[in-house]
């Protein structure tokens, strides 16, 4: 046997999931849904080339939707190059507590997380616009104790000044972590960002800026220069 | 990050100005254009506002790069620095020809080596850059899979984004990737040095010929990468896959199945650099200063080349450190002489090059080939060709002189020397 006989694979990479935890209730009818819809619908092309480009990962994606109860739209996390976005329809009320244990029980070695080369910590991003109608605590304590949820980057996005903000603030543990679009430019705008960044940085290996300070990549996500103009960025008054 | 329209004009620091024609990508730290630039077409790198930490010290490192000038041609170098405009600037370079493909490619298995020649040609020519760019007391800060790009037909190589270089021993605040880096910079032990290049290049040139992570194998499938396991993995307690005292980390049979199948194809003595680099004192131990430096590279890569065996059916290549038949046609290959240079023996198999770097060790032309060995099917005899260009004087084993014109071929006897511009080859048959 020779060189020539040896057919080489991809080197093996671990998995980045990416979760898409969005409020479909009532009150996100009409406009904020459909701006989601879009929104993630054409971002998703530039995670694809995000995942093409890296030696280091291989993206997928997974998406529960809540309101009066939960929905996985994937049965499993989706390899984001055949992903394909299906368009969510909102009405009901906002099961949030529900949706933590549900992300809790896949968030584990036995559901979603299996891959055998491994996985990179997940990136969830939570979307939502009013307050959680179920008993939010019991499921987000059941949430906290998961270790894949505890190392993972949570972003959320809070569509609007309905939205309560100290509620996301507890699911992302950090304030500086939950933006607010208060318009539907600004809500594409965000979810494109967000999106795009932390993807590439859960994605990578570890970058070591200064290797004296212990690596922390929601602190990466929340230094990103993009990031830190939309944090940044001057109030602006709130269409929805 | 908004798009700069076609037709916009910047000023660079030189009183020169550049006119944007297209968008081509956009990364991390910026966005890529094709410009017109000096009536050329070039590449600009922008960068985000804010992307860059310490922005004067990146400004002032990257105006010394342009005025120190390009440590080779392979290196796609900047060429002058924009003035300021809307809070960032950018940097003109050369663009990256169409035939290049990013080394990601080829370790996603998206692009692959025409040839084992072109990967060893590749190797070389990472190597030679590395040497060029310390020869000019640089050191990169960030290198990792992104920094190359080969013309998978001949291994032809383009060293990109020079504007993390800096001078051996400074930092310009550019994070690096775990994965790629040496385990004392991880620990925060070391800042980004020729000493961490050479684990750099090192990890580099494994991926090449071996298609998985050196350092990723069963003791690294964790569920989790956290930011303390990669610290561990890749800082603490790295352990190579073929480390032959620890198996701890031993590939996968599963999952890291290229390196397995691949290692036993390549000589010992190529397989012991290996061990060596990625033995736990190279790694974490005092070795860490004593690390393979590039001359010791072109040396063994050199060498690699001279095995390596392309069989005349063109079905199969192999390496040939010990007699070996094609897997297609049968075809016998030995190798009944050798010569013997200064730095080591070469084998000669049929088809064999006589490189000029042979004779005087210095590698610093690897291509330049003074002829080939050949088994003569009509002469039922090993003669040499000259393919040099020049003529090439001879001595025979009587002490007797002769002239070898370009393109003849003479019978290659025992004690047979070959003398090219003051340096000798002696051809002896093989121990």
């Amino acid at each position: 046997m020779g060189l020539s006989d040896i057919i080489t694979e991809p080197v093996p990479c671990r998995t980045m999931v990416l979760f898409f935890v969005i409020d479909t209730s009532g009150s996100m009818e009409g406009e904020k849904i459909a701006e989601v819809n879009n929104a993630i619908q054409s971002v998703i092309p530039e995670v694809q080339k995000i995942s093409e480009d890296s030696a280091d990962a291989n993206i997928k994606v997974a998406v529960l939707d809540f309101s009066s109860g939960v929905e996985w739209r994937t049965l499993e996390p989706v390899d984001v190059k055949t992903f394909q976005w299906d368009f969510l329809q909102a009405g009901g009320v906002t099961d949030l507590g529900t949706a933590c244990q549900e992300l809790a029980a896949k968030l584990s070695r036995k559901a979603f997380m299996k891959d055998a080369t491994g996985s990179f910590a997940p990136v969830i991003i939570l979307l939502s616009d009013g307050e959680p109608t179920d008993d939010y605590k019991r499921g987000l304590d059941v949430l906290r104790q998961n270790n894949w949820y505890k190392c993972a980057i949570k972003i959320a996005l809070a569509i609007g000044n309905d939205a309560n903000q100290e509620v996301l603030a507890e699911f992302t543990g950090n304030k500086e972590l939950v933006l607010t679009a208060h318009n539907p430019t600004q809500l594409r705008k965000m979810i494109r960002c967000v999106t795009v960044t932390s993807s590439t940085i859960g994605s990578q290996s570890s970058s070591v800026a200064d290797p004296n300070q212990p690596i922390d990549n929601s602190q990466n996500f929340i230094n990103n220069p993009e990031i830190q103009e939309l944090i940044n960025a001057p109030e602006e008054e709130d269409e929805w | 990050m908004e798009q700069l329209e076609k037709g916009t004009k910047i000023a660079l620091e030189t009183c020169t100005s550049l006119t944007i024609d297209s968008y081509i990508a956009e990364g991390g730290q910026g966005q890529v254009y094709k410009v017109l630039y000096e009536d050329q077409p070039r590449a600009l790198k922008w960068y985000k506002p804010a992307a860059l930490k310490k922005r004067e010290l990146f400004l002032k490192n990257l105006r010394e790069n342009v005025r120190k000038g390009s440590p080779g041609p392979m290196f796609l170098w900047p060429l002058g620095v924009t003035e300021e405009v809307n809070g960032t600037f950018g940097y003109v370079m050369e663009l990256r020809p169409k035939r290049f493909s990013g080394f990601t490619d080829f370790l996603n298995a998206r692009v692959r080596f025409a040839n084992e020649l072109a990967r060893i040609r590749s190797a070389i020519h990472i190597v030679t850059g590395f040497q060029q760019l310390q020869n000019k007391g640089f050191s990169y800060q960030d290198l990792n899979d992104g920094n190359f790009f080969i013309d998978p037909t001949n291994g032809d190589v383009l060293i990109c984004d020079n504007d993390n270089v800096a001078p051996h021993g400074t930092h310009t605040g550019i994070a690096g990737k775990c994965r790629y880096m040496a385990p004392e910079v991880i620990l925060g032990k070391e800042q980004p040095n020729m000493h961490t290049d050479r684990f750099s290049m090192s990890l580099i040139l494994f991926l090449l010929f071996f298609m998985n992570h050196p350092l990723e194998g069963q003791r690294t499938l964790t569920p989790c990468l956290t930011p303390e396991k990669e610290r561990d993995f890749y800082g603490e307690n790295p352990v190579f896959i073929f480390d032959p005292n620890d198996d701890s980390n031993s590939p996968h049979p599963a999952i890291h199945r290229n390196a397995p199948q691949l290692w036993k194809e390549y000589p010992p003595y190529f397989q012991e650099v290996f061990r060596k680099e990625f033995s736990k004192d190279r790694m974490t131990g005092e070795g860490r200063k004593h690390r393979q430096d590039t001359w010791q590279w072109l040396k063994q890569l050199v060498r690699l080349r001279s095995d390596l065996c392309q069989c005349p059916c063109q079905k199969d290549e192999f390496y040939l450190f010990e007699p070996k038949s094609c897997g297609k046609c049968n075809r016998r290959f030995t190798t009944p002489f050798q010569i013997q240079t200064p730095e080591m023996t070469i084998p000669l198999h049929h088809g064999s090059e006589i490189y000029r770097c042979y004779l005087d060790g210095l590698y610093g032309d690897t291509e330049t080939s003074l002829g080939t060995v050949e088994y003569s099917e009509a002469k039922k005899k090993w003669v040499f060709r000259n393919t040099s260009g020049e003529a090439l004087e001879c001595t025979l084993p009587t002490g007797e002189s002769r002239i070898l014109p370009p393109e003849r071929t003479g019978t290659i006897l025992p004690g047979l020397r070959l003398r090219f511009k003051g340096l000798t080859a002696t051809f002896q048959p093989q121990n």
